[in-house]
Protein backbone atom coordinates (compact mmCIF):
# COMPACT_ATOMS: atom_id res chain seq x y z
CA UNK A 1 0.00 0.00 0.00
CA UNK A 2 1.06 3.68 -0.29
CA UNK A 3 1.02 6.28 2.14
CA UNK A 4 1.22 10.15 1.51
CA UNK A 5 1.45 12.79 3.36
CA UNK A 6 -1.68 15.57 2.45
CA UNK A 7 -1.26 18.75 4.87
CA UNK A 8 -4.53 20.86 4.86
CA UNK A 9 -3.48 24.35 5.19
CA UNK A 10 -5.15 28.42 5.02
CA UNK A 11 -6.18 30.94 7.09
CA UNK A 12 -7.85 30.71 10.53
CA UNK A 13 -11.62 29.25 10.65
CA UNK A 14 -12.14 28.18 6.81
CA UNK A 15 -13.13 24.94 7.55
CA UNK A 16 -10.19 23.03 7.72
CA UNK A 17 -10.92 20.63 10.55
CA UNK A 18 -14.72 20.46 8.85
CA UNK A 19 -13.21 19.37 5.44
CA UNK A 20 -10.78 16.66 7.31
CA UNK A 21 -13.99 15.27 9.47
CA UNK A 22 -16.22 15.08 6.91
CA UNK A 23 -13.32 13.02 4.73
CA UNK A 24 -12.15 11.34 7.24
CA UNK A 25 -15.75 10.31 9.23
CA UNK A 26 -18.22 11.92 7.72
CA UNK A 27 -19.31 14.22 10.65
CA UNK A 28 -19.66 17.74 11.04
CA UNK A 29 -19.64 19.96 14.13
CA UNK A 30 -21.39 23.48 13.81
CA UNK A 31 -19.36 24.34 16.87
CA UNK A 32 -16.28 26.03 15.67
CA UNK A 33 -12.84 24.44 17.33
CA UNK A 34 -9.64 26.18 17.17
CA UNK A 35 -6.72 23.20 15.98
CA UNK A 36 -4.17 23.80 18.16
CA UNK A 37 -0.87 22.93 16.45
CA UNK A 38 -1.77 19.91 14.61
CA UNK A 39 -3.95 16.62 13.95
CA UNK A 40 -2.97 13.79 11.71
CA UNK A 41 -5.26 11.50 10.81
CA UNK A 42 -5.48 9.12 7.70
CA UNK A 43 -7.84 7.00 5.38
CA UNK A 44 -7.74 4.63 2.75
CA UNK A 45 -8.73 4.67 -0.73
CA UNK A 46 -8.70 2.23 -3.70
CA UNK A 47 -7.81 3.83 -6.85
CA UNK A 48 -7.77 1.66 -9.74
CA UNK A 49 -7.51 -1.28 -7.73
CA UNK A 50 -4.32 0.27 -5.59
CA UNK A 51 -4.79 1.35 -2.44
CA UNK A 52 -3.40 4.26 -1.53
CA UNK A 53 -3.39 5.91 2.38
CA UNK A 54 -3.76 9.79 2.53
CA UNK A 55 -2.29 10.96 5.97
CA UNK A 56 -4.03 14.62 6.77
CA UNK A 57 -2.39 17.11 8.50
CA UNK A 58 -4.60 19.31 9.29
CA UNK A 59 -2.76 22.89 10.21
CA UNK A 60 -3.95 25.47 12.96
CA UNK A 61 -4.94 28.71 10.59
CA UNK A 62 -2.97 31.20 10.41
CA UNK A 63 -3.13 34.61 8.62
CA UNK A 64 -0.10 34.07 6.68
CA UNK A 65 1.48 30.55 5.56
CA UNK A 66 4.99 32.13 6.57
CA UNK A 67 3.45 31.71 9.87
CA UNK A 68 2.95 27.88 9.89
CA UNK A 69 6.16 25.89 11.12
CA UNK A 70 8.19 25.21 8.22
CA UNK A 71 8.69 21.48 9.17
CA UNK A 72 4.64 20.60 9.05
CA UNK A 73 4.85 21.09 5.21
CA UNK A 74 8.09 18.91 4.86
CA UNK A 75 7.39 15.31 2.97
CA UNK A 76 4.17 16.22 2.04
CA UNK A 77 2.77 15.26 -1.53
CA UNK A 78 0.32 17.48 -1.63
CA UNK A 79 -1.56 20.43 -0.06
CA UNK A 80 -4.73 21.90 0.25
CA UNK A 81 -4.94 25.37 0.38
CA UNK A 82 -8.47 26.38 2.25
CA UNK A 83 -10.68 29.52 2.06
CA UNK A 84 -13.95 30.82 3.34
CA UNK A 85 -15.94 31.94 0.19
CA UNK A 86 -17.96 34.37 2.79
CA UNK A 87 -14.89 36.08 4.01
CA UNK A 88 -12.72 37.81 1.39
CA UNK A 89 -9.80 38.09 3.87
CA UNK A 90 -9.21 34.70 4.14
CA UNK A 91 -8.17 34.70 0.28
CA UNK A 92 -6.65 37.94 0.01
CA UNK A 93 -2.92 36.84 0.46
CA UNK A 94 -4.18 33.68 -2.06
CA UNK A 95 -1.35 34.55 -4.54
CA UNK A 96 1.41 34.79 -1.77
CA UNK A 97 0.76 32.14 0.20
CA UNK A 98 0.64 29.58 -2.91
CA UNK A 99 3.89 31.07 -3.63
CA UNK A 100 5.26 30.29 0.10
CA UNK A 101 4.00 26.68 -0.02
CA UNK A 102 5.87 26.38 -3.84
CA UNK A 103 8.73 27.53 -2.49
CA UNK A 104 9.03 25.32 0.74
CA UNK A 105 8.02 22.18 -1.61
CA UNK A 106 8.78 22.85 -5.06
CA UNK A 107 6.79 20.53 -7.51
CA UNK A 108 4.41 19.87 -4.72
CA UNK A 109 0.49 18.94 -5.75
CA UNK A 110 -1.40 21.60 -4.45
CA UNK A 111 -5.29 22.17 -4.66
CA UNK A 112 -6.92 25.60 -4.01
CA UNK A 113 -10.16 25.16 -2.10
CA UNK A 114 -13.19 27.61 -2.03
CA UNK A 115 -15.12 26.34 1.06
CA UNK A 116 -18.75 27.40 2.57
CA UNK A 117 -20.10 27.17 -0.84
CA UNK A 118 -23.32 26.65 0.74
CA UNK A 119 -23.30 29.96 2.73
CA UNK A 120 -22.51 32.64 -0.61
CA UNK A 121 -25.42 32.97 -3.74
CA UNK A 122 -23.85 31.83 -6.98
CA UNK A 123 -22.88 35.26 -8.44
CA UNK A 124 -20.82 36.04 -5.78
CA UNK A 125 -19.06 32.22 -6.43
CA UNK A 126 -19.14 33.39 -10.14
CA UNK A 127 -17.42 36.97 -9.02
CA UNK A 128 -14.73 35.12 -6.34
CA UNK A 129 -14.04 32.23 -9.11
CA UNK A 130 -12.83 34.97 -11.71
CA UNK A 131 -10.29 36.38 -8.67
CA UNK A 132 -8.95 33.10 -7.35
CA UNK A 133 -9.61 30.43 -9.73
CA UNK A 134 -10.17 27.29 -7.62
CA UNK A 135 -9.72 23.70 -7.91
CA UNK A 136 -13.31 23.34 -6.81
CA UNK A 137 -15.82 24.57 -4.58
CA UNK A 138 -16.56 22.88 -1.24
CA UNK A 139 -19.34 22.80 1.03
CA UNK A 140 -18.14 21.02 4.43
CA UNK A 141 -21.44 20.83 5.56
CA UNK A 142 -23.01 19.43 3.04
CA UNK A 143 -20.28 17.52 1.93
CA UNK A 144 -20.69 18.95 -1.53
CA UNK A 145 -17.21 18.00 -3.54
CA UNK A 146 -15.24 17.10 -0.56
CA UNK A 147 -15.15 13.12 -1.63
CA UNK A 148 -14.41 14.56 -5.03
CA UNK A 149 -11.47 16.75 -3.96
CA UNK A 150 -10.12 14.06 -1.99
CA UNK A 151 -10.37 11.43 -4.81
CA UNK A 152 -8.92 13.46 -7.39
CA UNK A 153 -5.70 14.05 -4.89
CA UNK A 154 -5.13 10.29 -4.53
CA UNK A 155 -5.70 9.31 -8.22
CA UNK A 156 -2.84 11.97 -9.26
CA UNK A 157 -0.51 10.86 -6.33
CA UNK A 158 -1.95 7.12 -7.24
CA UNK A 159 -1.07 7.59 -11.12
CA UNK A 160 3.59 6.96 -11.14
CA UNK A 161 1.86 3.41 -9.38
CA UNK A 162 -0.31 2.25 -11.80
CA UNK A 163 2.16 2.57 -14.60
CA UNK A 164 3.87 -0.27 -13.18
CA UNK A 165 0.94 -2.69 -13.33
CA UNK B 1 58.96 -35.66 -71.65
CA UNK B 2 56.47 -32.99 -71.67
CA UNK B 3 52.98 -34.03 -70.68
CA UNK B 4 50.32 -33.10 -73.81
CA UNK B 5 47.86 -29.81 -72.82
CA UNK B 6 44.59 -31.85 -71.17
CA UNK B 7 42.32 -30.62 -68.69
CA UNK B 8 43.70 -33.20 -66.73
CA UNK B 9 46.96 -32.65 -66.90
CA UNK B 10 46.25 -29.46 -66.31
CA UNK B 11 44.92 -29.59 -63.19
CA UNK B 12 47.71 -32.05 -61.84
CA UNK B 13 50.08 -29.60 -62.69
CA UNK B 14 47.84 -26.86 -61.20
CA UNK B 15 48.12 -29.32 -57.73
CA UNK B 16 51.61 -29.62 -57.86
CA UNK B 17 52.37 -26.03 -58.49
CA UNK B 18 49.91 -24.88 -55.46
CA UNK B 19 52.02 -27.61 -52.82
CA UNK B 20 54.88 -26.73 -54.10
CA UNK B 21 54.26 -22.95 -53.37
CA UNK B 22 51.96 -22.99 -50.57
CA UNK B 23 53.73 -25.85 -48.50
CA UNK B 24 55.12 -23.66 -45.88
CA UNK B 25 51.79 -21.71 -45.67
CA UNK B 26 50.18 -24.60 -45.03
CA UNK B 27 52.12 -26.41 -42.63
CA UNK B 28 52.31 -22.92 -40.18
CA UNK B 29 48.59 -22.85 -40.85
CA UNK B 30 48.25 -26.67 -39.38
CA UNK B 31 50.81 -25.62 -36.38
CA UNK B 32 48.55 -22.49 -35.45
CA UNK B 33 45.37 -25.00 -35.61
CA UNK B 34 46.88 -27.07 -33.53
CA UNK B 35 47.75 -24.34 -31.11
CA UNK B 36 44.39 -23.06 -30.58
CA UNK B 37 42.80 -26.45 -30.48
CA UNK B 38 45.02 -27.59 -27.95
CA UNK B 39 44.51 -25.77 -24.46
CA UNK B 40 48.17 -26.32 -22.80
CA UNK B 41 49.79 -25.38 -25.65
CA UNK B 42 47.82 -21.93 -25.86
CA UNK B 43 48.02 -21.65 -21.96
CA UNK B 44 52.14 -22.04 -22.19
CA UNK B 45 51.88 -19.21 -25.45
CA UNK B 46 49.29 -16.81 -24.20
CA UNK B 47 49.63 -17.24 -20.18
CA UNK B 48 53.18 -15.44 -19.94
CA UNK B 49 51.25 -12.52 -22.32
CA UNK B 50 48.30 -11.88 -19.86
CA UNK B 51 50.78 -12.06 -16.79
CA UNK B 52 52.95 -9.50 -18.64
CA UNK B 53 49.84 -7.10 -19.21
CA UNK B 54 48.35 -7.85 -15.15
CA UNK B 55 51.51 -6.81 -13.67
CA UNK B 56 51.80 -3.82 -16.28
CA UNK B 57 47.86 -2.69 -15.32
CA UNK B 58 48.93 -3.45 -11.82
CA UNK B 59 51.48 -0.76 -11.68
CA UNK B 60 50.02 1.74 -13.74
CA UNK B 61 46.12 1.18 -12.95
CA UNK B 62 46.43 4.75 -10.94
CA UNK B 63 47.71 6.53 -13.98
CA UNK B 64 45.70 5.47 -16.82
CA UNK B 65 41.96 4.71 -14.48
CA UNK B 66 42.17 6.55 -11.21
CA UNK B 67 39.92 9.15 -13.33
CA UNK B 68 37.83 7.22 -14.39
CA UNK B 69 36.83 5.09 -11.12
CA UNK B 70 36.98 8.87 -9.29
CA UNK B 71 34.74 9.73 -11.90
CA UNK B 72 32.33 6.85 -11.34
CA UNK B 73 32.96 7.05 -7.53
CA UNK B 74 31.82 10.89 -7.14
CA UNK B 75 28.64 10.37 -9.47
CA UNK B 76 27.42 6.90 -7.25
CA UNK B 77 27.98 9.11 -3.99
CA UNK B 78 25.77 11.65 -5.29
CA UNK B 79 23.34 9.80 -6.73
CA UNK B 80 23.07 7.80 -3.52
CA UNK B 81 24.13 9.80 -0.61
CA UNK B 82 21.03 9.56 1.54
CA UNK B 83 21.59 5.81 1.18
CA UNK B 84 25.26 6.62 2.22
CA UNK B 85 24.35 8.85 5.03
CA UNK B 86 21.89 6.29 6.32
CA UNK B 87 24.34 3.61 6.56
CA UNK B 88 27.25 6.29 7.93
CA UNK B 89 24.98 7.86 10.39
CA UNK B 90 24.20 4.65 12.74
CA UNK B 91 28.10 3.64 13.08
CA UNK B 92 29.22 7.12 13.83
CA UNK B 93 26.36 6.65 16.67
CA UNK B 94 28.22 3.43 17.91
CA UNK B 95 31.73 5.22 17.82
CA UNK B 96 30.69 8.12 19.88
CA UNK B 97 28.76 5.95 22.33
CA UNK B 98 31.42 3.68 22.95
CA UNK B 99 34.29 6.86 23.50
CA UNK B 100 31.47 8.18 25.88
CA UNK B 101 31.00 4.95 27.72
CA UNK B 102 34.31 3.92 27.86
CA UNK B 103 34.83 8.14 29.63
CA UNK B 104 32.23 7.61 32.04
CA UNK B 105 33.79 4.09 33.12
CA UNK B 106 36.65 5.92 33.89
CA UNK B 107 34.93 8.66 35.37
CA UNK B 108 33.05 6.26 37.70
CA UNK B 109 36.44 4.40 38.38
CA UNK B 110 38.03 7.85 39.46
CA UNK B 111 35.08 8.60 41.73
CA UNK B 112 34.61 5.33 42.98
CA UNK B 113 38.61 5.67 44.13
CA UNK B 114 38.05 9.00 45.97
CA UNK B 115 35.37 7.50 47.69
CA UNK B 116 37.18 4.45 48.76
CA UNK B 117 39.56 6.64 50.21
CA UNK B 118 37.10 9.09 52.20
CA UNK B 119 37.21 8.66 55.44
CA UNK B 120 33.43 8.77 55.03
CA UNK B 121 32.94 5.99 52.52
CA UNK B 122 31.60 3.40 55.56
CA UNK B 123 28.31 5.45 54.78
CA UNK B 124 28.17 4.48 51.15
CA UNK B 125 29.10 0.91 51.98
CA UNK B 126 26.74 0.22 54.32
CA UNK B 127 23.22 1.78 52.10
CA UNK B 128 23.48 -1.37 49.65
CA UNK B 129 21.15 -0.75 47.28
CA UNK B 130 19.72 2.49 46.52
CA UNK B 131 15.65 3.08 46.29
CA UNK B 132 15.77 3.96 43.01
CA UNK B 133 17.34 0.73 41.82
CA UNK B 134 14.92 -1.52 44.26
CA UNK B 135 12.20 0.48 42.75
CA UNK B 136 13.16 -0.64 39.17
CA UNK B 137 13.48 -4.18 40.46
CA UNK B 138 9.90 -4.33 41.60
CA UNK B 139 8.89 -2.53 38.01
CA UNK B 140 10.73 -4.03 35.12
CA UNK B 141 10.39 -2.11 31.74
CA UNK B 142 8.91 -3.47 28.66
CA UNK B 143 9.37 -2.43 25.41
CA UNK B 144 5.71 -2.53 24.40
CA UNK B 145 5.66 -0.69 20.89
CA UNK B 146 8.66 0.58 18.31
CA UNK B 147 8.27 2.52 15.15
CA UNK B 148 10.60 3.83 12.39
CA UNK B 149 9.24 7.08 11.23
CA UNK B 150 10.42 9.25 8.09
CA UNK B 151 11.58 12.61 9.49
CA UNK B 152 10.24 14.81 7.41
CA UNK B 153 6.79 13.13 6.54
CA UNK B 154 5.87 11.65 9.58
CA UNK B 155 5.09 8.29 7.08
CA UNK B 156 5.54 5.44 9.28
CA UNK B 157 8.12 3.19 7.32
CA UNK B 158 7.46 0.10 9.65
CA UNK B 159 6.67 -1.12 13.26
CA UNK B 160 5.62 -3.95 15.85
CA UNK B 161 3.87 -4.22 18.69
CA UNK B 162 3.12 -6.69 21.52
CA UNK B 163 -0.28 -5.66 21.63
CA UNK B 164 -2.96 -3.82 19.42
CA UNK B 165 -2.68 -0.25 19.83
CA UNK B 166 -4.35 2.73 17.98
CA UNK B 167 -3.89 3.65 14.52
CA UNK B 168 0.03 3.28 13.87
CA UNK B 169 -0.10 5.85 10.93
CA UNK B 170 -1.93 8.16 13.38
CA UNK B 171 0.60 7.69 16.02
CA UNK B 172 3.53 8.19 13.83
CA UNK B 173 2.42 11.44 12.14
CA UNK B 174 1.48 13.30 15.54
CA UNK B 175 4.99 12.19 17.20
CA UNK B 176 6.15 13.69 14.07
CA UNK B 177 3.96 17.06 14.43
CA UNK B 178 5.51 17.03 18.33
CA UNK B 179 8.67 16.57 17.18
CA UNK B 180 8.42 19.47 14.62
CA UNK B 181 6.36 21.18 17.36
CA UNK B 182 9.59 20.85 19.98
CA UNK B 183 11.89 22.20 17.43
CA UNK B 184 9.84 25.29 16.00
CA UNK B 185 8.59 26.10 19.46
CA UNK B 186 12.33 26.45 21.16
CA UNK B 187 13.97 27.59 18.21
CA UNK B 188 16.95 24.87 18.12
CA UNK B 189 17.34 23.62 14.90
CA UNK B 190 20.56 21.77 16.37
CA UNK B 191 18.69 19.72 19.68
CA UNK B 192 16.13 16.70 18.45
CA UNK B 193 13.06 15.48 20.80
CA UNK B 194 14.53 12.51 23.02
CA UNK B 195 11.94 11.61 24.36
CA UNK B 196 8.11 11.93 26.27
CA UNK B 197 7.11 10.89 29.37
CA UNK B 198 4.33 10.41 31.19
CA UNK B 199 3.73 8.53 34.27
CA UNK B 200 5.43 4.88 33.99
CA UNK B 201 5.58 5.45 30.57
CA UNK B 202 7.81 6.42 28.14
CA UNK B 203 8.15 6.88 24.43
CA UNK B 204 12.52 7.07 23.54
CA UNK B 205 13.36 8.37 20.51
CA UNK B 206 16.30 7.76 18.99
CA UNK B 207 17.12 10.17 15.60
CA UNK B 208 19.15 9.55 12.53
CA UNK B 209 19.81 11.47 9.16
CA UNK B 210 16.38 10.87 7.64
CA UNK B 211 13.94 9.04 10.07
CA UNK B 212 14.23 8.50 13.36
CA UNK B 213 13.17 5.08 15.88
CA UNK B 214 10.48 5.91 18.35
CA UNK B 215 10.08 2.55 21.56
CA UNK B 216 6.93 3.17 23.34
CA UNK B 217 8.04 1.91 26.57
CA UNK B 218 6.12 0.79 29.77
CA UNK B 219 7.87 0.56 33.88
CA UNK B 220 10.55 2.19 34.66
CA UNK B 221 13.72 2.34 32.89
CA UNK B 222 17.50 2.35 34.59
CA UNK B 223 20.48 4.32 32.78
CA UNK B 224 21.59 0.74 32.03
CA UNK B 225 18.66 0.12 30.58
CA UNK B 226 18.65 2.73 28.19
CA UNK B 227 21.94 2.49 27.38
CA UNK B 228 21.32 -1.09 26.11
CA UNK B 229 18.79 -0.28 24.22
CA UNK B 230 20.10 2.88 22.68
CA UNK B 231 23.11 0.28 21.80
CA UNK B 232 20.59 -2.10 20.27
CA UNK B 233 18.62 1.20 18.22
CA UNK B 234 22.04 1.91 16.61
CA UNK B 235 23.40 -2.02 16.03
CA UNK B 236 19.26 -2.51 14.16
CA UNK B 237 19.94 0.70 12.07
CA UNK B 238 23.59 -0.12 11.19
CA UNK B 239 22.22 -3.80 9.93
CA UNK B 240 18.84 -3.34 8.66
CA UNK B 241 18.20 0.54 7.63
CA UNK B 242 21.12 1.72 5.83
CA UNK B 243 19.32 1.73 2.35
CA UNK B 244 17.98 4.91 0.79
CA UNK B 245 14.60 4.89 2.81
CA UNK B 246 12.60 7.35 0.32
CA UNK B 247 11.35 4.87 -2.13
CA UNK B 248 11.88 1.42 -0.67
CA UNK B 249 10.89 -1.75 -2.51
CA UNK B 250 7.34 -3.13 -0.77
CA UNK B 251 9.14 -6.34 0.33
CA UNK B 252 11.31 -3.89 2.45
CA UNK B 253 8.40 -3.31 4.45
CA UNK B 254 7.17 -6.56 5.10
CA UNK B 255 11.24 -7.86 6.07
CA UNK B 256 11.36 -4.41 8.48
CA UNK B 257 8.27 -5.34 10.67
CA UNK B 258 9.43 -8.69 11.56
CA UNK B 259 13.07 -7.54 12.43
CA UNK B 260 11.56 -4.49 14.32
CA UNK B 261 9.58 -7.85 15.87
CA UNK B 262 13.08 -10.03 16.69
CA UNK B 263 14.96 -7.29 18.17
CA UNK B 264 12.73 -5.03 20.07
CA UNK B 265 9.63 -7.01 20.69
CA UNK B 266 10.24 -10.57 21.45
CA UNK B 267 13.29 -10.25 23.79
CA UNK B 268 10.87 -8.84 26.17
CA UNK B 269 8.28 -11.17 26.24
CA UNK B 270 10.77 -14.21 26.92
CA UNK B 271 11.08 -12.13 29.84
CA UNK B 272 9.38 -13.72 33.35
CA UNK B 273 6.26 -10.98 33.92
Amino acid sequence: MISKKVVITGHFGVGKTSLFNRFISNTFNEKYLTTIGVRVDKRTLVIDNVEISLVLWDLAGEVSQEKVPRSYFLGASAVIYVFDLSRPATFSRLDDDIQYIETVLPGVLIRKVANKKDLVPDETLKYIHGLTHPHVFTSARTGENVAELFDGIARVLVAPHTLDL
Amino acid sequence: MTMPPTPDNERILLDKLREALLHEDRQALADIKRILEQRDELAQRIDPIIEAHLEHLKEHFPDNYLRVVQQIVDKRMRQKQDELINIIYPRLGILIRKYIANEFRLLRERIDQQIQRSPLSFLWRSRGKSSDQILLDLTPSIVEEVYVISHESGLLLGSASSAQTADKDMIAGMLTAIKSFAGDAFNRADEELRGIQYGGYEIMVHNFYNYYIALAIAGAISEQERDDLAQKILTFAAKELNYDLQEPEPAFYAHLQTQLRVYFIEPFQQLPQ
